[in-house]
């Protein structure tokens, strides 16, 4: 999963040393490793301030824009997270992740746990509307497993969650599938 | 409850606040922990401490304390067993726990939209004073991104001519007109936040469906505040209604602008190498670390730190040069523009001052620990605030005002009081030999170009490497 971050978040990632292109071929999968060597780019991405979140809103409607993942940033396999929040900044954040379609998951706590009606709102019933909702995993591997499996369904819903297999074809291979 | 058991208790408690919790589990990163302790040993208190012995709220962390009228306030914390059978909870006037739990989320979005909106708003006013040539420190630096927001403002790029050509239109007129439109966002009363409409057109149809499409950025944030006073909105699905409102005017409308004319003003990032943490502060130099969030008065003192007659001013009082660091957001404003290091994030403001080596921090808005300012007195670090909404009552802080028609004269004042501040160290200076080396500067035009270069770039590259699996998903990591 490529990581698009900023805040603080970014700096906590910057000084885990996460920032760096060649923290791909310690930390990611084979697949995002090789992007990133192919591309020359970090995994975790710093796109500036907690203002420039609207950069990640722009990045996921560029995805949306560029075709074959569905039509909504709802539709796209994308998951939202602040695991060590503490500003009502996060909160405002948080809601509109939710509202362009992102199921977002928060860490540490959310003050909404004395009303179990209102948290299932919040959790569960906002997807029907929006396609994103709110989400609390205060332990942080658990957290990570929500939003892969979150992404997973997303992947299942536009057909792609089938890994395929990576053929290398050679130029009679391309004719072949231009006559074809 | 038996009086010796009472007693045990109470032994337990104080056995318990004579071992506070060791530095290393109070923080993974290595150079919080060295200076954790050395705060200990000094005897100054940072949130590290205060965390063990503040505990917090039940009731205010399950979200339904109501405090919105003086007949409470009222507390309706979940029984200890959970609810059985029907919540009867209520509070005085009879809202639920349904009411107040989403009274009190709304109030939170209200105040986060509006901290980044009013930030918003103050970027919006220089790009004005900038547009209008009224300032002569800030200027249009980035016309390309002018000319791609302007549509978006509804401002025309190109003009007919006499003879019927089209002909490109004058850059300061469209950059006027840009920013009379985005400043109209905040006070306008009808329609909608023009910027939303750069959602993907399947959300916003849904917005619109959803009667949830912002009217305008301030009209939202105040319709929460009317709505969650006593008796008025008592309805939690029509409250969430209207954060929804005051969110995406901030993620689409107050965030959105401000990152545009903020990009418009001083350039758009492209990726560049720097450091992280605090071992980024340099013995032999002027320490002045620039904390908040803001890039307005922050570029400024960027440009005035590399003024010959500051770092020769600097020489003259012992230093090698000026070092500039930054905490929090400021900091990301300018390592994505300039690559100026970041000394640390929220949790290590404090812990930046502890290090001895801090001559000056200077502080915008948000995110800033009134703590500061009791911790900079422990040490000779001078603590400067600079803007009329966030003033520091504790300790003695300068307050030198940033006004963007003053802007550069403003920020030479401050990098002059962490210079003259250098010869005033007096503890000994413990900075943690702990740095690393990042990459930052990926707006989102950055990743364009990068999975593509500049002729073909697009996020395709992106959707085919997520189509074909090498990449699962992509994941927004913020807070």
């Amino acid at each position: 999963m490529i990581v698009l971050t900023t805040g603080c978040n970014a700096i906590a990632c910057a000084k885990a040393g996460l920032l760096t292109p060649e923290s791909a071929a310690v930390y990611c999968g084979p697949g995002l490793a090789e992007v990133c060597e192919t591309v020359g780019i970090p995994p975790v991405l710093h796109m500036g301030s907690c203002v420039d979140n609207s950069r990640i809103l722009m990045a996921a409607t560029e995805v949306v824009k560029a075709g074959g993942l569905g039509e909504d940033i709802s539709d796209v396999p994308v998951a939202g997270s602040a695991p060590e929040w503490m500003s009502e900044k996060a909160i405002s954040i948080g809601h509109y992740f939710v509202t362009a379609g992102v199921y977002t998951v928060f860490g540490v706590t959310m003050p909404v746990s004395g009303s179990p009606v209102f948290e299932d709102y919040l959790y569960n019933k906002l997807e029907g509307l929006y396609g994103g909702m709110w989400d609390l995993e205060v332990d942080p591997i658990k957290h990570a497993h929500k939003m892969i499996a979150h992404i997973d369904k997303k992947r299942k819903a536009l057909g792609i969650d089938k890994a395929r297999e990576r053929v290398l074809m050679d130029m009679a291979d391309r004719q072949k599938l231009e006559a074809a | 409850m038996a009086t010796e058991e009472v007693k045990s208790k109470v032994v337990a408690v104080k056995k318990k606040a004579a071992q506070p919790p060791k530095p290393e589990d109070l923080a993974l990163d290595l150079a919080s922990q060295e200076m954790i302790a050395r705060s200990r040993e000094m005897e100054v208190e940072t949130i590290f401490d205060r965390a063990q012995s503040m505990k917090p709220c039940n009731i205010g962390a399950q979200g339904t304390c109501c405090k919105n009228c003086s007949q409470g306030p009222c507390r309706l914390p979940l029984p200890k067993g959970g609810i059985q059978g029907k919540d009867t909870r209520k509070g005085l006037c009879g809202a639920t726990a349904e009411t107040i739990a989403a009274r009190n989320f709304a109030r939170m979005v209200a105040g986060g939209a509006a901290a980044h909106s009013d930030h918003g708003r103050g970027v919006a006013e220089t790009f004005l004073a900038a547009a209008r040539k009224e300032t002569d420190d800030y200027h249009i630096k980035d016309t390309k991104k002018l000319l791609e927001i302007a549509p978006d403002f509804g401002v025309e790029t190109t003009v007919e001519g006499e003879n019927g050509e089209i002909l490109d239109r004058d850059i300061d007129e469209i950059a006027v007109e840009v920013a009379e439109n985005a400043l109209a966002q905040w006070g306008q009363q009808e329609g909608e936040v023009c910027t939303i409409r750069r959602a993907p057109a399947k959300r916003y149809e849904l917005w619109k469906k959803l009667g949830v499409a912002p009217r305008g950025i301030d009209r939202e944030i105040v319709e929460i505040m009317h709505r969650t006073h006593i008796g008025v909105d008592q309805h939690y699905e029509n409250l969430v209604e209207q954060c929804s409102r005051a969110a995406i005017a901030d993620g689409w409308g107050g965030s959105m602008i401000a990152t545009d004319l903020q990009d418009v003003l001083f350039g758009c990032p492209y990726p560049v190498k720097s450091q992280a943490n605090l071992g980024v502060l340099k013995e032999d130099h002027v320490n002045i670390v620039i904390h908040g969030h803001e890039p307005l008065l922050s570029e400024m003192i960027v440009q005035a730190a590399e003024l010959p007659e500051m770092v020769e001013l600097a020489k003259s009082k012992g230093a090698e040069g000026i070092q500039l660091s930054g905490i929090c957001c400021t900091a990301n404003e300018l390592l994505m523009r300039h690559g100026i290091p970041l000394a640390g994030n929220f949790l290590q403001q404090e812990l930046a001052i502890v290090t001895g080596a801090v001559d000056a921090m200077v502080v915008d808005v948000q995110c800033i620990m009134e703590n500061i300012a009791s911790v900079a007195q422990c040490f000779h670090t001078k603590v400067i605030t600079t803007n009329p909404r966030a003033r520091i009552a504790s300790g003695e802080t300068i307050h030198i005002e940033f006004d963007e028609h003053t802007a550069f004269e403003d920020a030479k004042k401050i990098v002059r009081v962490g210079i003259e501040n250098f010869p005033n160290r007096e503890k000994e200076v413990i900075i943690p030999d702990q740095t690393s080396d990042l990459i930052a500067g990926f707006s989102y035009e950055a990743v364009n170009y990068h999975l593509g270069g500049t002729f073909r770039g697009s996020y395709v590259t992106l959707n085919d490497n997520i189509i074909n699996g090498r990449i699962r998903g992509i994941g927004g990591v913020v807070g």
